[in-house]
């Protein structure tokens, strides 16, 4: 007995002491200067954060189907179909994004027909074969990274896993000397690639070298997606591997919404309508969702006939993804020219003048006098007061103490506001928290009356965008208040509030 | 030297005679003090004083569950020679009493037996219960691994408790015996 108190006041390891009748507890503490509110698990992994602050991204659908007319190829399509009218301009296609306020893009480097659009060594089925100069000539991931960089861009690519072309698919042989050796060609155009799109459509009839067959496969097994996670990572480190990587979950629809309630935590399994769009609160992992839609009314490649979606369509399905913490990418699909069709870049450059405007113009609390009715205790070098809410610095936070999981924090003017959208960030490394919030307003300062009834004011996450009248189809003409209060109402653990916005 | 690759289809590690190479803590989230060298971690091979007809072994492995680890906090036992996943699947199966209810995960960790040079502690393998483990008993639990082919797994880490640990107010002793692979 007196040897085991030795040894846990000293600290020592038992490991290595050999065996023992109980476990001898070992008194640990860790030293928590600033007060700081312990994690509530899962909590986001620094690239994951990276990545959830692009927030709104383009998606470039460009490639074989392009020539085809088709969505998905076979795989038996005709190297010399894919004939670029000009040389593809991709900086054209970063350019619109980024005037349309995208941080970033994703360029198709292999779509399921097996086309690559780079000079890959694994498969000759790729442009060095295509049918003029101009598609002979190009390297898409190559350009697309270089463009990415001049612009100050994020970007990544697209690689279907699931090749409809390749003889050796659904054997070893296809994951070992193709599919891995091309994510890790594509990793090596760029370390600082923030996204890998690993699109888990796969599986089924295809061409298959000649074979023309149907191949069924394991996924996660096949693709041995562990062992890639670890190759890119080794190449990119921050790059997050979408769908089957795991790292961020497909938000379940293409409509381009999410669930007004959206837990950024999953469990590895679920139903796609359910724990795709919803997330869950008791999930383990964190694997926040990204909502793929298209920017027209056609497919995910161009067609002849497609119309772009209106600039207030769009600006709906930003509040519905970026405002439901979610991310979105956009789909932007470049004609045979290799260029987006102009009429496309204008309604996606309108759309982010509507965004810019309505969600970053005029910020009303900022100049609102701000209080909480509960506050952290300060520690040596933070402090968690109510000001922090509108000081554009992310990593502080409004929080309460530990036992205090309902609060309101208040924002007031002296003179009377038209108010249209509250848009508020929960402080995410540290876990995502509330369950229930609702707004309030007040006209005249005395009399408090519920806001935003139209909306489902439970989660919050990363990032929640509230319409405070009507929902998210009109561009209401707002309500009128000189004050408003966010009501927090259930929370897993103390709330953390990083900034609010009220335009 | 060249490493024998076992395929599991008996009892294996039962921490009775040194069946193990060596025991430790692991929390798979990247800020924990665990990983950043600010806490070691509690773990033994101890007396199995909660011996029953569940499980009447004479030892033992003892974790600390530390609130101060993630919901995926465990204990890490490397094996004395790794063994390979099945792509159609086995079943992990372990003893755990513990007292706390909720899931539990096992973490393998390896390499693919084509990479000399990649790190042995690669995640090859998340597994969670799917159903929630009793609390204050000896539980059998029985998780299904699979992988791709050539891919070896040289450590098993338990989670005995893989829920946020944020409400905690004291550690506690979580028991694991009998790991196996069929």
């Amino acid at each position: 007995m007196n040897r085991l108190r030795l040894l846990v006041v000293s600290g020592l390891s038992v490991v290595s002491m050999g065996v023992f009748a109980q476990l001898p507890m070992k008194e640990e503490s860790l030293k928590n200067p600033d007060n700081e509110p312990s994690p509530v698990h899962p909590v986001p992994h620094p690239r994951q954060m990276k990545w959830q602050q692009v927030e709104y991204y383009a998606f470039f659908h460009y490639g074989m189907n392009t020539y085809t007319g088709k969505e998905w190829g076979y795989g038996d399509e005709d190297p010399a179909i894919f004939a670029p009218t000009t040389y593809p301009d991709v900086r054209q296609w970063l350019e619109v994004a980024k005037k349309a306020g995208m941080r970033g893009g994703i360029a198709v480097a292999k779509h399921h027909d097996g086309f690559c659009l780079w000079p890959t060594e694994t498969t000759s089925h790729n442009v060095t074969a295509s049918g003029n100069e101009f598609g002979q000539s190009v390297n898409i991931p190559r350009d697309f990274a270089k463009a990415a960089e001049k612009l100050d861009m994020k970007y990544g690519f697209y690689v279907s896993p699931w090749d409809r072309n390749s003889v050796h698919y659904g054997t070893d042989r296809y994951v070992r000397d193709v599919f891995l050796r091309q994510c890790a060609e594509l990793a090596q155009y760029g370390d600082d690639q923030f996204e890998m799109w690993l699109d888990g459509a796969n599986g089924g009839n295809g061409w298959y070298g000649g074979r023309d067959t149907v191949v069924v496969v394991d996924r996660p097994v096949y693709y041995d997606i562990p062992n890639l996670r670890d190759s890119i990572r080794t190449l990119c480190p921050d790059c997050v591997m979408w769908g089957m990587g795991g790292d961020a979950r497909w938000i379940g629809n293409e409509a381009g919404w999410a669930g007004e309630t959206n837990w950024s935590a999953r469990n590895s399994w679920g139903t796609v309508t359910t724990a795709n769009m919803y997330g869950c609160e008791a999930g383990w992992t964190w694997m926040p969702g990204e909502s793929d839609a298209k920017a027209t009314d056609a497919g995910w490649f161009w067609r002849p006939w497609e119309k772009p979606l209106s600039p207030e369509r769009i600006f709906r399905m930003y509040l519905e993804t970026v405002g439901r913490n979610a991310t979105l990418i956009l789909n932007l699909p470049p004609d045979r020219s290799g260029l987006i069709p102009k009429a496309t870049a204008d309604s996606l450059i309108e759309a982010g003048r509507l965004i810019r405007e309505r969600l970053g113009q005029k910020d009303y609390a900022k100049s609102a006098k701000v209080k909480a009715d509960a506050v952290r205790k300060s520690g040596k070098h933070r402090s968690y007061k109510a000001a922090n809410l509108t000081d554009d610095i992310y990593d502080t936070y409004w929080a309460t103490d530990d036992d205090i999981r309902t609060a309101t924090v208040e924002f007031e003017w002296k003179h009377p506001k038209t108010l249209r959208y509250v848009d508020i960030m929960e402080y995410i490394p540290k876990g995502q928290r509330i369950r229930k919030f609702h707004i309030e307003v007040t006209e005249d300062g005395k009399n408090w009356e519920p806001a935003a009834q139209d909306s489902e004011t439970t989660t919050i996450g990363y990032r929640r965008i509230i319409p405070l009248k009507g929902d998210t189809r009109a561009y209401s003409d707002g309500v009128s208040a000189r004050g408003l209060r966010i009501v927090i109402e259930d929370s897993k653990a103390c709330p953390l509030i990083s900034k609010v916005s009220i335009y | 030297m060249s490493l024998s690759v076992s395929m599991w289809g008996q009892k294996t590690v039962t921490f009775e005679d040194g069946d193990y190479k060596s025991i430790g803590i692991y929390d798979r989230w990247e800020d924990s003090p665990f990983r950043k060298g600010k806490l070691k971690g509690n773990c033994a091979v101890i007396d199995n004083h909660l011996a029953d007809s569940t499980n009447a072994s004479e030892k033992i492995l003892a974790v600390q569950r530390s609130r101060f680890g993630s919901n995926t906090f465990g204990v890490r036992i490397d094996l004395t020679e790794p063994f390979e996943l099945s792509v159609t699947g086995k079943d992990v199966t372990f003893d755990i009493h513990r007292p706390y209810g909720g899931r539990v995960m096992i973490i393998g960790l390896g390499r693919r037996s084509d990479r000399p040079h990649q790190s042995v502690e690669t995640e090859q393998f998340t597994l969670i219960s799917k159903t929630d483990i009793p609390a204050d008993s000896w539980q059998h639990v029985t998780i299904p691994a699979k992988g791709a082919p050539g891919v070896l797994i040289y450590s098993i880490v338990i989670v005995p408790d893989c829920e946020s640990p944020h409400d905690y107010k004291e550690d506690k002793a979580c028991y694991i015996d009998n790991i196996n692979q069929y």
